[in-house]
This record gives C-alpha cells, structure tokens and sequence, in this order.
C-alpha cells in the first residue's frame, strides 16, 4: 500500500539513477582508473585539467605552474568554481579529480532535471512533473546531452541553478522570505563565479521582470526582496567582478561576441526529436497557450510559461543576428524545462480517459508511459553515448605517453610535443609543454622540414598556455600577476628558463630549450618524417627513454655546462 | 516539528545512495568503497548543508531532497572560496570545516527559530 502511494517518488528515483547511469556508466566504466573520462574537445581536457590543479595545489589564486609557462605567480582569471568545486569534493574521496568533474557535471544535470520536476509538480501537478522529468531524465537522442559530452559543462552548471531560482523566486510570491531572496541572489553570484555573465544575465533579468510586474499588478512593494537578492548576489560576486575589471585586458569583451553574428558551428546537433514526442508537444503547447489565453492560468504557471518562452526566444535568436554558438547552448540547457510541453500534452490525452476508467487503471496509465519513455529511450541514447567515448582522443596508447611524462619527469621539465597531440590534449601530462603539432595548421613548419629531409635548428610552434595575457611592448606579451589582494602588475613573459621575451606570435625555439621530445612516430600519414626525427636526434646524443606502439619520449641531450 | 524528524528525509537521501554505491561496486570494475568514497563525499558536501539551509523554508520533504544538492553547490563552495582569496589553502580538513560550519549556521538560525516562536 505504502508502495502504491509513493511510486510517483519511487519513480522518480529510478528515473534519476537511470539518468546518472546513461551519462556517466559510458564514459567511466572504472571509477578506479584516472584516464580523462570524456576527451572529444579543448573544453573537456581543459577544465578537468585546470580542477586537477586547484586539487593538486590547494588553491585557485594563480595558476599552476606548467598551464603558465612555469611561472608561479600568474593570476589565475577564469571563474574559479567549476574548478574548485570538483578539486574540493575529490579532496574527500579516493576518486580521480577527472572522474569527479564529470560525475558532478553529470549531477548538476540530473538535478537540473529534478528542480523542473519539484516546480511543475507544485504549480501544474505531480503526474505532469513526473511525465516532464521522465523526457528530460531519459532523453531519446544523445543530442541532448550535447553540453555534457562536448565540455560545455560551465554553461551547463551554471544554467542549472535556473530551477532553484525560478522554484524560490515563485514560493516568494507566496511567502516573503528573506532567506529565499539571499538564496536566489547566492545562486546568482554561483552562476557568474562558474560560467561569467552568460547565463546569470538573462535569468536575473527575467527575475527582475517577474518582480516588476507583480509590484505592477499587486502594487506590493518588490523593492525589500528585489534588494536583497542584488545585494546578495553583488556582494559574493564583488570581488572578482573587480578582479576582472582590474585586469581591462585586451580582446573582445562578450557583447562584441554576442553581436557578432557567428552562426551554428557545424558540429552543434540540430533538434532531433521523435514524431510521437513531437506530436505530443503540439498538443501539450496548445493545451498550455490556451490556458495562458483563457487566464486560466494562475500567476506561477504563467512565469514558468514566459520563462520557457524566454529559453526559447534566447534559443533562437541566432537568427536576428547573435552568437549562434552562445545561444543555440541554452536550447540544450532549456530541455528540462522545455519537457514540460510534451509532458503536458501526454497529460490531456491521459486525462480524457479519467471519466471512463478507475483511479487504479489511470495509475497503471501513467506508470506504463513512464516505463515505456524509460524502455524506449534508454537503450539507444546509452548506445549513442557509448559510440561519443569510443570517439576521445584519450586512446590508450596515447594516455600511456601522458601518464609516463606526468610519473617519470621532472615537476618543472619542459616538453616539447613535436606530433600527435592536437587540442593541448599534451596540458595532461602536467608539465610545461610548446607545441608544434600539424593540427593547428600555422605550426606545420617542422614537420614539412623533417619530411624534406631538413632537421630543423629551431622549432615552430606555440606555448601551451592558459593564463590571462595582453601584447606588451615591442611585441612581447604581459600576464597579470598575483603580487597582492587588489594588487595584479602586468610582468613580461619570458620563454622558460631563459631571459629571451616570448612573442606575440608563434615562437621558434631550440631543441636545447627542452627537457623531453614527445611524439607519435606510428599510425600517421608522416610517419616517415617523424622515423627521420628520431634517428637524426639520436645521432645527436639524445634517448629514446620510452616507447609504446604509437608514441615516443625522448629526452634531451644537454651540452655540459 | 523535532529536528531529528526533520532529518528523516536525509537519512532516506544517505540510505539510497550506499545502496546505489554497493550496486555500482558490483555491477562495475571499481571497488564498492571508491563508490562508497564518492557517495559520501556528495553526501556530506552538498546534501548535509544544502538540506539544513531549506529546513529554514517552509518546504516539503521531496523539493527540500531536491533543491539540498543545488543549495549545497552555493554555499559550501562559496565559503571555500573567499577562505581560499584570504589565503587559506583548500585541504580535506578545510572542506570539512565548511561543511560543518554550513550546516552548523541555519542549524543555529533553525534552533533561534524555534525558540521565537515558543
């Protein structure tokens, strides 16, 4: 009986397992192991990467030495939290600080999914929240998880704080509460901490608007709680607000990026939705409109309404003219709420049954549903999953290269990556590293001396860097260091180890410049070239130190001081 | 409401989720403490004080389990971040003390509470 009452929640659950397992099981199938779980693209080594380091040095002040061309002091600019919060809960496990960061990115999707579930549940109802969490949990593409597996997980992190914002921005329409109001704005500052302006901006407007129009219609004062939410979030955010205003580096600043038209990038999914899902939006988006149109509607439901239409509006806006690649992202962030629509189609159509048939059969209706999205979904969307790991770049010959440099080398040794590692996947062995790899196109210099046969004196390439810079004099490039609390002095950067200003442009330096050579020599189209590489260097006093099928270390024979 | 009564629903949240760590033990490679590790970790940093903050609103037991993860992710690291900007260095014994004093502050505001209202 007690089974009975509670299976909406004992659904949900279930739901919410199978939502963590589809998005995680794929990518870690051993949470023992500390290979990167997720390695498509720059943003997932990148951020993984820079959590390790908050871990590794107990701090998020400057960044680690060898993301900055070994410089300890160099302020470390980027919001701090989707960092430190994965360094710090790894800090209480024996988990790898990579595996935390996408388990936690997983998380906060999940949870994303479960804040619409407790807002449609307490402004629509529990068996429409339940039908909206199902969609949204279990989705029946991948696509949809398209912020999570390609590393936009700061944007994704960020948005899903939205539900908490909206739940307690709708309870103060019934309660006054200055904790929901210091909530929301400790929320807000969380958002900007973890993703910038991007996503806090458009949801503290729409608070702000809510806010506005109840003060209009209601002629209630908003003002108390209005206050106390911007202050709140003001005051957290304060400080590297003005971190980053201190800074005034160079570079487009986000509107001149927002406006600047780019459209879609390719590799960005297009909606992919199935007919009978599609089918039941429609019907569940005009049972929604006519509501809202008949006022029928009550004033939460309405917000949820204008807040899915905003998510939407944002969404495509691409077409007006704005950022295709920033804004087609909160149509990945909006699909909880978007699920909403379906969910209230599969409602009316359920409900048109409720005069003919029992409570009982109207349950085992909805459990069916439920079940059925779950075994229709689940299956292909983990295939799909499955298929996008196979695809990283974090192959195991090429982690063995990583994992060997990261154990056996020096702390402050430099590396250079001569091939085989295109997007700085070579940031996760930890060291130092300049890069002249082919991918990047301007550094294929080197490898097109080595296949003519030439062994180059110098070699092109780019440091590989995280930190904030902006062009110094006689085109040098200038950090921003971390000399005090308020304190950050623009220094010149030198190539590491030496006194020689490194150039605002791609460097050529010495093979003597290096500790280690890493390369792949196996498995390319100049393979040739690199064979060329390794025996002309070995002729030249330097070692091969280790060696799989694919991929080589050399280290660097200095001359004697 | 007697604040141990409160907590029932957290101790539900800790119960599913040894449950869940000891089937992902079985079901995978990883040994059951790696996942157990994990599960408490999640547990004590985000549910423990994200839960204790909502007891402060006037919320059922489903949206306070819910909104506890999201709560947690705000205050926890918040703390540890201007703990950090003053130079304290972030360790396993400073989250600890955030999560103790996170949970340890809505648990005075909750008693101060209590005490009003009587």
């Amino acid at each position: 009986m007690w089974l009975l009452k509670q299976w909406q929640v004992l659904a949900l659950i279930v739901l919410s397992f199978a939502s963590f397992v589809l998005m995680v099981f794929p990518f870690i199938p051993d949470l023992d192991s500390d290979v990167l779980p997720i390695s498509l693209t720059y943003d997932n080594f990148y951020h993984p990467n820079m959590a390790k380091g908050v871990h590794d040095t107990g701090q998020h002040r400057v960044y680690v030495p060898y993301r900055a061309l070994g410089i300890p002091d160099a302020l470390l600019a980027d919001p701090p939290l989707p960092y430190s919060i994965p360094a710090t809960v790894a800090m209480l496990t024996r988990v790898s600080v990579y595996n935390v960061y996408a388990i936690l990115a997983a998380l906060f999707q999940v949870f994303m999914c479960l804040g619409v579930y407790a807002i449609v549940r307490r402004h629509f109802n529990q068996t429409m929240a339940l039908f909206a969490a199902t969609i949204a949990l279990i989705p029946a593409t991948a696509s949809w998880f398209f912020q999570y597996t390609i590393g936009f997980t700061t944007s994704l992190e960020a948005f899903a704080f939205a539900p908490l914002i909206l739940f307690l921005l709708l309870y103060l329409y019934e309660k006054k509460s200055v904790l929901a109001a210091g909530v929301i704005g400790a929320a807000f500052s969380v958002q900007f901490m973890i993703h910038g302006p991007i996503e806090v901006a458009y949801v503290y407007l729409f608070v702000t608007a809510a806010m506005g129009v109840l003060w209009w219609r209601t002629r209630q004062s908003w003002l108390p709680t209005w206050l106390v939410m911007t202050g709140t979030a003001g005051v957290l955010s304060v400080y590297q607000y003005v971190l980053l205003k201190l800074l005034r580096l160079t570079g487009e600043n986000i509107a001149g990026t927002l406006l600047a038209g780019n459209p879609i990038p390719a590799y960005f999914p297009r909606p992919d939705i199935p007919w009978v899902l599609l089918a039941v939006t429609v019907i569940g988006g005009a049972v929604l409109l006519l509501r809202l149109l008949q006022r029928k509607s009550t004033p939460q439901q309405a917000t949820i309404l204008f807040f899915i239409v905003m998510m939407i509006g944002i969404s495509l806006s691409f077409l007006v003219g704005v950022d295709g690649s920033r804004t087609m992202r909160q149509y990945f962030n909006a699909y909880p709420f978007l699920a909403l629509i379906p969910a209230a189609g599969i409602y009316a159509v359920t409900r048109m049954l409720k005069s003919k048939v029992s409570d009982n059969v109207l349950r085992f209706v909805d459990l069916s549903i439920v079940a059925l999205i779950l075994y229709l979904s689940f299956m292909p969307t983990f295939a799909a999953l499955k298929g996008v790991a196979a695809g990283g770049q974090a192959t195991p010959e090429r982690w063995q290269a990583i994992q060997w440099v990261r154990d056996n080398t020096p702390k402050d040794a430099r590396i250079f990556y001569l091939f085989g590692f295109e997007h700085e996947f070579e940031m996760l062995a930890e060291r130092t590293a300049f890069k002249g790899d082919f991918g990047l196109g301007f550094t294929q210099k080197n490898v097109i001396a080595l296949c003519n046969g030439q062994y180059p004196e110098t070699y092109a390439g780019m440091w590989a860097a995280a930190f904030s810079a902006r062009p110094g004099a006689d085109g040098t490039i200038e950090y921003p260091a971390r000399a005090g609390f308020f304190n950050f002095p623009f220094r010149t950067l030198y190539r590491p180890g030496t006194t020689t200003p490194v150039p605002n442009v791609n460097d050529e330096v010495p093979l003597s410049n290096f500790d280690y050579v890493v390369l792949q020599h196996k498995g390319t189209q100049v393979d040739p070239c690199m064979a060329f590489f390794i025996e002309q260097s070995q002729n030249k006093g330097h070692k091969v130190v280790w060696k799989n099928d694919q991929f080589i270390v050399m280290e660097v024979a200095h001359a004697p001081a | 409401m007697h604040l141990l009564e409160s907590y029932k629903p957290l101790g539900i949240i800790a119960g599913i989720l040894a449950i869940a760590a000891v089937l992902a033990g079985i079901a995978t490679p990883a040994s059951t403490l790696t996942w157990l590790s994990l599960a408490l970790a999640v547990f004590l940093y985000f549910f423990v004080p994200g839960y204790t903050w909502l007891l402060l609103l006037d919320l059922d037991a489903v949206e306070r389990c819910i909104f506890a993860f999201l709560v947690g992710a705000i205050v926890v690291p918040l703390l540890l971040y201007f703990l950090n900007i003053i130079g304290i260095p972030l360790t396993r014994i400073t989250v600890l003390a955030a999560v103790i004093a996170m949970t340890g502050i809505p648990l005075f505001l909750w008693f101060r509470k209590k005490q009003i209202s009587h």
